[in-house]
C-alpha cells in the first residue's frame, strides 16, 4: 500500500491536466477489473464483477486531480505568474520550490531576502496572482523556449515516511483514495461494484456529475481526505478529526448530508469487526459526493476520509495505519450494502 | 567541482551554535589544498597555507559557515514542538519543511503546520503568521517527541540543494556554504602559484548571531589584510530601489568603512585587468559581514568584502549563478597575487 500511495504521490495532475495519474492507475487495475472505460471529461470508470451481482449499481468513487496552479503570464524578467486551481492559501506557496509542466522544470516561489523588508511589510503576505515563480532565467526570451502559458504548476515534494508510521506528500487529497480503490479492484468482491476514478473534483466536482448520469448509483461512497486540524493552535470547536483515530465517517460535509440510516448500519458491522472509526465533527469541505448523491435521480450517500493534516499544501502527513483501517471499512462497506434493495429508510 | 563542494557543504548542518558537522565537512574539504586545518573552540576551521618567505604578508580570507535556523522552545501535550527562531523572514514559515537536529545526532523532519484553507476566513490568507503562534508537526507521538527532543535543540529549514537551468542552484543555506566553496576553488587556482604571502582561509561560525567566530579568529592571527566573503541581495522584480546588484553580473566589490576604498579600488583595477565582470556596491552605512568584527582586531585590519549576488536570502529557496561563483573565486586569487604577490 505505502508504494503504491508512493508512486500515486508522486505524480502530477491539477485538473484537466490528470492524464498521468489515469495511466498509471489504468496500468495498475487493468488485470483485475472487469471493465475499463473513459469519458470526454477524462474520467476512469471500471467495473468489477463480484461473486453476486445487484439490483441496482454501487459506486465507490474518488478523484484523481489534485490542488495545483497554471501559469498565466511570462514577465519581461523572466518570471512566471500563476492562478490556483482549487482552494490554496497564498502562504503555504511562499518560500517553496515548484515544478512546471511535462518537463518539470524547477522554480522558486519566494518574497525578498532577509533583512530587505520592515517588520510591518513582513506581516502581510501577496495574494497568489501578485507572486512570482522564478525558474532561473533572466528574460522573457529565456522562459518562452520552455514554458507555456497554461502549463501547470506543482509543489515540488517527494513522498517520503516521517515518523512513527507518518507518511508526509503533496497530494494525499485524494491519491489516498485512488489508492484504495486500486487496492480494493485487485481483491475479489462479494458484489459487482463500479468504481470511478474522477476528474476536476477541485473545481466543482465537474468530472462526478458525469459519472453518475452514467452509472446512475443506487448507493455511493466517496473516499476522501479528512481534514486532520487536531493541533493546538486550532479551537476545539473547529477541529474536525485527528491522525490515528481511524477512518472519519462524514455525518455532513460543504455539501451533502449523508444518509443515516446507511451510515448506522455500517458503523455497527465496522463495530462488530473491530474497526476503529470517528465521525467527522465539522461539516466544512465539500467532496464529489455532493454532485453524485443528487445527480441521476438520487442515490444514498456514505461517505468517509483518511484523517490527513494539512492538505492542499507542499506537505501533507498521514498516519498509514490509518489508511489500513479505511480500506478495511470501504471492504465492509461493499458487502454491507448487498445487493442494494433491502436499505429502507 | 564547486558544485559537488557546494553540496557536501550545504547539506551538512550548521546553524549558528551548532556548527560541529559543517565544520567537520569544511576541515575534510579544506585538508585537499592544505597540510595544517584547525578546529578550534568556537567549532571556527581555519586552513593556513605557508609560503617560503620569512615574515610574509598574512592574508585572512573568510567565509561563514554556520546558517541561520530554529531552537525548539516547547513540545505540546500533542507532541508538536514550538519554536523561536532568528535571521527567519516569517512568511516563509507555514507549510515548509524544518528538520530539528537531536542532542543524539538524530535529524527529525517535520513540517510547520497550517490550518486548511476549507476551513479559514480567506482575510486571513493576507496575514503572515509569526513564529511564537506556529507550531512544528513532527509526526510522533506526545511520548515519543518528548523522548526525542529536547529545549534547547537546534533546527533549520530542511538543508538541500537542487540544479536548475542555466548553470544556477538553489537550495538552502547557499548563504554562505557558496561562499566557503569560493574560497575553496580560490585554492585550486593559486594551487600552482608561488605566492609571497601567507593564507589563513577562515570557516567562520556564529555569524549569523553576531559575527562571533570570525572575530576570534582575526583576533588571534592578526592578519594584515582580511577578505570577507559573503552573500548579497541580487536584484529581483520585487526588491526596492537600493539593492543594485544584479544576478548572474558577476562578483559584488563593496567599497565603504568595512570594505575600505584603497583595497576596493585596487579590486576594480585587478579585475578590469583580467577582463573578470564585476560590480561595485557603496556601502556608506554598516555592511552585515564579518569585515564589522574583523577591522577592529589588534591594532586594526585591512578588510575587503567581495560577494556574490544571491537571490531570496535565507529562505529554503536561496538562488546563485555559477558563473557568479566561478568569477568571485578567480577575482579573489588575482587580488591574493597582487596585494602578496609572487615570486617570479
Amino acid at each position: 500500500m505505502k508504494d503504491l500511495l508512493k508512486n500515486l504521490c508522486n505524480l502530477d495532475g491539477v485538473a484537466g491536466y490528470e492524464d498521468d495519474v489515469r495511466k498509471y492507475i489504468m496500468h495498475q487495475i487493468s488485470p483485475y477489473a472487469d471493465t475499463i472505460e473513459t469519458d470526454a471529461l477524462g474520467n476512469l470508470i471500471a467495473f468489477k464483477k463480484g461473486e453476486k451481482p445487484r439490483n441496482r449499481p454501487v459506486l465507490i468513487c474518488a478523484h484523481m486531480d489534485e490542488v495545483g496552479f497554471l501559469v498565466t503570464n511570462i514577465t519581461d524578467e523572466g518570471q512566471l505568474h500563476l492562478t490556483r486551481v482549487g482552494g490554496i492559501d497564498p502562504r503555504v506557496l511562499i518560500g517553496h520550490r515548484v515544478r512546471i509542466g511535462d518537463n518539470k522544470i524547477i522554480g522558486a516561489v519566494a518574497l525578498n531576502g532577509f533583512g530587505i523588508c520592515s517588520d510591518e511589510e513582513i506581516k502581510y503576505v501577496p495574494d497568489i496572482e501578485d507572486l512570482c515563480v522564478d525558474i532561473g532565467n533572466t528574460s522573457r526570451f529565456e522562459s518562452e523556449k520552455i514554458i507555456d502559458i497554461g502549463d501547470p504548476v506543482y509543489f515540488d515534494s517527494d513522498f517520503i515516511e516521517l515518523n512513527d508510521d507518518c507518511v508526509r506528500a503533496k497530494a494525499f487529497d485524494d491519491r489516498i483514495g485512488c489508492a484504495i480503490m486500486i487496492k480494493m479492484i485487485e481483491n475479489s468482491l462479494l458484489y459487482d461494484t463500479y468504481f470511478a476514478f474522477s476528474t476536476g473534483e477541485e473545481v466543482d466536482c465537474k468530472g462526478a456529475e458525469v459519472i453518475a448520469n452514467r452509472i446512475k448509483p443506487g448507493v455511493s461512497l466517496v473516499l476522501e481526505t479528512a481534514l486532520a486540524t487536531d493541533f493546538a493552535e486550532i479551537n476545539v470547536q473547529r477541529q474536525s478529526c485527528r491522525l490515528r483515530g481511524g477512518p472519519v465517517v462524514s455525518v455532513l460535509d460543504g455539501g451533502t448530508i449523508y444518509n443515516k440510516t446507511l451510515r448506522n448500519r455500517i458503523l455497527e458491522a465496522a463495530d462488530r469487526q473491530q474497526i476503529k472509526w470517528q465521525l467527522g465533527k465539522t461539516g466544512k469541505g465539500g467532496t464529489d459526493s455532493e454532485i453524485i448523491h443528487i445527480a441521476a435521480g438520487g442515490s444514498l450517500a456514505f461517505g468517509m476520509g483518511t484523517p490527513t493534516r494539512y492538505i492542499h499544501c507542499a506537505y501533507g502527513i498521514l498516519c498509514l495505519s490509518d489508511l489500513m483501517e479505511t480500506l478495511k471499512m470501504a471492504t465492509l462497506f461493499i458487502n454491507e450494502v448487498g445487493e442494494c434493495n433491502d436499505i429502507i429508510i | 567541482m564547486i558544485e559537488n563542494n557546494i553540496r557536501e557543504l550545504v547539506e551538512a548542518i550548521g546553524v549558528s551554535g551548532n556548527e560541529e558537522c559543517v565544520s567537520l565537512v569544511a576541515k575534510n574539504l579544506l585538508m585537499k589544498f592544505l597540510t595544517k586545518v584547525e578546529i578550534d573552540d568556537f567549532y571556527n576551521v581555519i586552513g593556513y597555507r605557508k609560503c617560503e618567505i620569512k615574515n610574509p604578508i598574512k592574508i585572512l580570507l573568510d567565509a561563514h559557515i554556520d546558517q541561520s535556523g530554529f531552537i525548539v522552545s516547547d513540545i505540546t501535550s500533542e507532541g508538536c514542538v514550538r519554536l523561536s527562531s532568528f535571521g527567519i523572514d516569517q512568511r516563509n514559515l507555514i507549510g515548509n519543511e524544518v528538520t530539528i537536529f537531536t542532542r543524539n545526532n538524530e535529524l527529525i523532519r517535520g513540517v510547520i503546520a497550517s490550518s486548511p484553507p476549507h476551513i479559514i476566513d480567506p482575510d486571513e490568507f493576507k496575514k503572515s503568521v509569526p513564529i511564537d503562534d506556529l507550531l512544528l508537526d513532527v509526526g510522533l507521538t506526545a511520548e515519543r517527541a518528548r523522548d526525542k527532543i529536547r529545549l534547547g535543540d537546534f533546527a533549520s529549514f530542511s538543508n538541500q540543494v537542487k540544479d536548475m537551468r542555466n548553470g544556477t542552484i538553489m537550495g538552502t543555506p547557499l548563504d554562505n556554504r557558496v561562499g566557503f566553496a569560493c574560497i575553496l576553488n580560490v585554492l585550486e587556482l593559486l594551487k600552482l602559484e608561488n605566492l609571497m604571502s601567507e593564507l589563513i582561509i577562515c570557516g567562520s561560525t556564529k555569524h549569523e548571531t553576531g559575527f562571533h567566530g570570525a572575530k576570534n579568529v582575526a583576533c588571534k592571527e592578526n592578519p594584515q589584510y582580511a577578505i570577507v566573503v559573503d552573500a548579497c541581495h541580487a536584484k529581483t522584480s520585487a526588491t526596492p530601489k537600493h539593492i543594485i546588484p544584479k544576478f548572474g553580473k558577476g562578483p559584488v566589490i563593496s567599497i565603504g568603512y568595512n570594505s575600505i576604498p584603497q583595497l576596493a579600488k585596487k579590486a576594480v583595477d585587478i579585475a578590469k585587468n583580467n577582463n573578470i565582470p564585476y560590480q561595485i556596491r557603496a556601502d556608506g552605512y554598516v555592511i552585515e559581514t564579518n569585515a564589522f568584527e574583523i577591522q577592529v582586531q589588534n591594532n586594526g585590519i585591512q578588510t575587503i568584502v567581495i560577494s556574490y549576488p544571491l537571490k531570496y536570502k535565507h529562505s529554503p529557496v536561496e538562488i546563485v549563478n555559477i558563473n557568479d561563483i566561478k568569477n568571485t573565486s578567480k577575482l579573489i586569487a588575482e587580488f591574493i597575487k597582487e596585494i602578496g604577490g609572487v615570486v617570479s
